[in-house]
């Protein structure tokens, strides 16, 4: 788990006494960061459960890259685009979120919140994983070559 | 058939020309929530196919739903569409009146018998034989069975048609009741919404018109497209609820914070629409943003559940139509790899940007 993962659970967990009482508080879940991946050296994303919802949130290396608090956001990755809303908080700056479930009363304990999670964070972040790791080239130096002899990056 | 002509003839005879078709197109593509590869098809189609008549009949209404209807965003939709529906019989937007009228209405029921659309704005009231709502010197409950009779398909306007609306809220006085109590021998696409937004509006009529079918529709009616999910999955103030951060009275520090406003009121988390997507007045806003929770107006029978300020207490009392989070019953019913791995396809279309949607592809 990386420090910023951490930072958002954190986050989220000091919601969780905020939102006990309201109907849409599924007391057999409780907050976890059940997936989070740091993509390239510019992106991090991951799934989190809170007995309130289930979401997608992801953060750029910098966030003022995102627009304003409030605005509408799209997350590019190899299995697709996505569209969330920028949050802001205090001691995390800007951070996207997009909702994956409304309604968690049918999820029946943590164990199965979770497997939904893993099974979400496989279908939109391993493709991009994959995509990352076939594109570290034997041999750098050689393919800069024939990229300079193409007139690439003029 | 009787000989019609096609879309693009309409537009032509009108000035439009056909790179306005071309860019109503992607728009139309882009309201639909289509890929922008589905604009050509578009395109195609309205060159190509005959222009489907549209019937508009008005019931116990305020006319709501014909003022959000011709103030669509974009000029060039307003136009284009209001050139694709039959103008013989719309009584606030044609020119005839009195017998004139009536007699063209009688007129294009039989000269389109069995091909136009009827879309229907406002309900009738069953008290009475119909009394209460007079068209031409009849009930327009009797207006309403002849048109919907030879009608290939019913569109139910707003609200009123599609739930009763106010009229209908307790005690009823007038027995209004929605058309499909009235229709039940043909498929009646709901728009509801007090009005339904102009870009819905015109896009589900476009896709009937462009494609000749109705568009996918949920259980009750609705088209996915635009009813496929809540205003709370995708309002700009949704950060704010997750965090737990609500708005407690009325101009409080945190309603100036701009703060979720579940707990003055807000029925976002249960009435389905597209008002936090498409917004209105050319997607400039809409309610919540303006700083008034949403009052699930696209619900049935929202005038009886309550205050507008009260918050909701039992979220399933607006009858939630389980769709995309059926996935957590499917979870539920039996954890296995395989099981959750096909909820997570449903969850995941949710959150998929409408740019990167497939060819057709609707929302699930």
């Amino acid at each position: 788990m990386s420090a910023l993962s951490q930072l958002l659970q954190q986050y989220y967990s000091e919601a969780d006494e905020r939102m006990s009482d309201l109907p849409f508080y599924n007391a057999l879940l409780s907050v976890e960061m059940a997936a989070w991946h740091c993509l390239d050296a510019d992106l991090e994303a991951g799934v989190l459960i809170t007995p309130w919802c289930l979401n997608l949130l992801w953060r750029p290396a910098d966030p003022d890259s995102l627009p304003e608090k409030g605005s509408e956001c799209v997350l590019t990755l190899a299995s697709g685009e996505y569209s969330g809303v920028v949050a802001e908080a205090e001691g995390l700056g800007r951070f996207a979120s997009a909702s994956l479930l409304s309604d968690t009363s049918s999820l029946a304990s943590q164990e199965q919140a979770r497997l939904l999670a893993h099974e979400i964070a496989d279908l939109l972040f391993l493709p991009s994983l994959s995509a990352a790791s076939e594109e570290v080239p034997e041999n750098p130096a050689r393919r800069a070559m024939f990229r300079r002899m193409m007139g690439a990056g003029q | 058939m009787a000989q019609i002509e096609t879309f693009y003839g309409v537009m032509r005879r009108q000035g439009i020309t056909r790179r306005s078709l071309l860019k109503y197109s992607s728009l139309t593509a882009a309201a639909l929530g289509l890929g922008p590869t589905f604009a050509p098809k578009i395109a195609h189609a309205m060159e190509t196919k005959p222009r489907t008549p549209v019937v508009w009949l008005h019931g116990l209404e305020c006319t709501c739903c014909s003022e959000s209807f011709i103030r669509s965003a974009h000029p060039l939709v307003k136009d284009v569409v209001l050139s694709m529906i039959s103008l013989d019989y719309d009584d606030t937007l044609m020119a005839a009146a009195g017998h004139q009228a009536e007699a063209a209405l009688e007129h294009t029921l039989e000269k389109y018998k069995g091909e136009y659309i009827l879309a229907v704005e406002g309900n009738p009231p069953l008290n009475e034989d119909g009394m209460f709502c007079i068209v031409g010197g009849k009930p327009f409950l009797d207006q309403l069975k002849r048109a919907a009779k030879d009608a290939k398909a019913v569109i139910a306007w707003g609200s009123c048609a599609s739930w009763g609306c106010v009229q209908a809220a307790r005690p009823n006085p007038t027995q209004a009741v929605p058309i499909h109590k009235v229709i039940t021998d043909k498929p009646i696409i709901k728009v509801p919404g007090c009005p339904p937004i102009a870009e819905v509006m015109t896009g589900v009529i476009t896709y009937m018109l462009t494609f000749g079918k109705i568009p996918e529709l949920d259980r009750q009616g609705r088209p996915k497209m635009f009813y496929g999910q809540r205003i709370h999955d995708k309002c700009y103030r949704r950060p704010h609820f997750d965090a737990g951060q609500f708005v407690e009275h009325w101009d409080d520090e945190n309603a100036r914070k701009g703060y979720c406003l579940y707990k003055v009121g807000c029925k976002g988390p249960t009435t389905y629409n597209a008002c936090s997507t498409v917004r209105w007045n050319e997607g400039t806003s809409f309610p919540i943003q303006a700083g008034h929770g949403c009052i699930g107006c696209s619900e049935d029978g929202f005038w009886d559940k309550g205050s507008f300020y009260d918050r909701l207490t039992n979220i399933k009392q607006f009858g939630i139509e389980q769709n995309a989070d059926e996935i957590g019953t499917a979870v539920a019913g039996g954890v296995g790899a395989a099981i959750a791995a096909h909820a997570a396809v449903s969850v995941i279309k949710r959150v998929t940007s409408t740019s990167n949607k497939e060819h057709g592809e609707q929302e699930s």
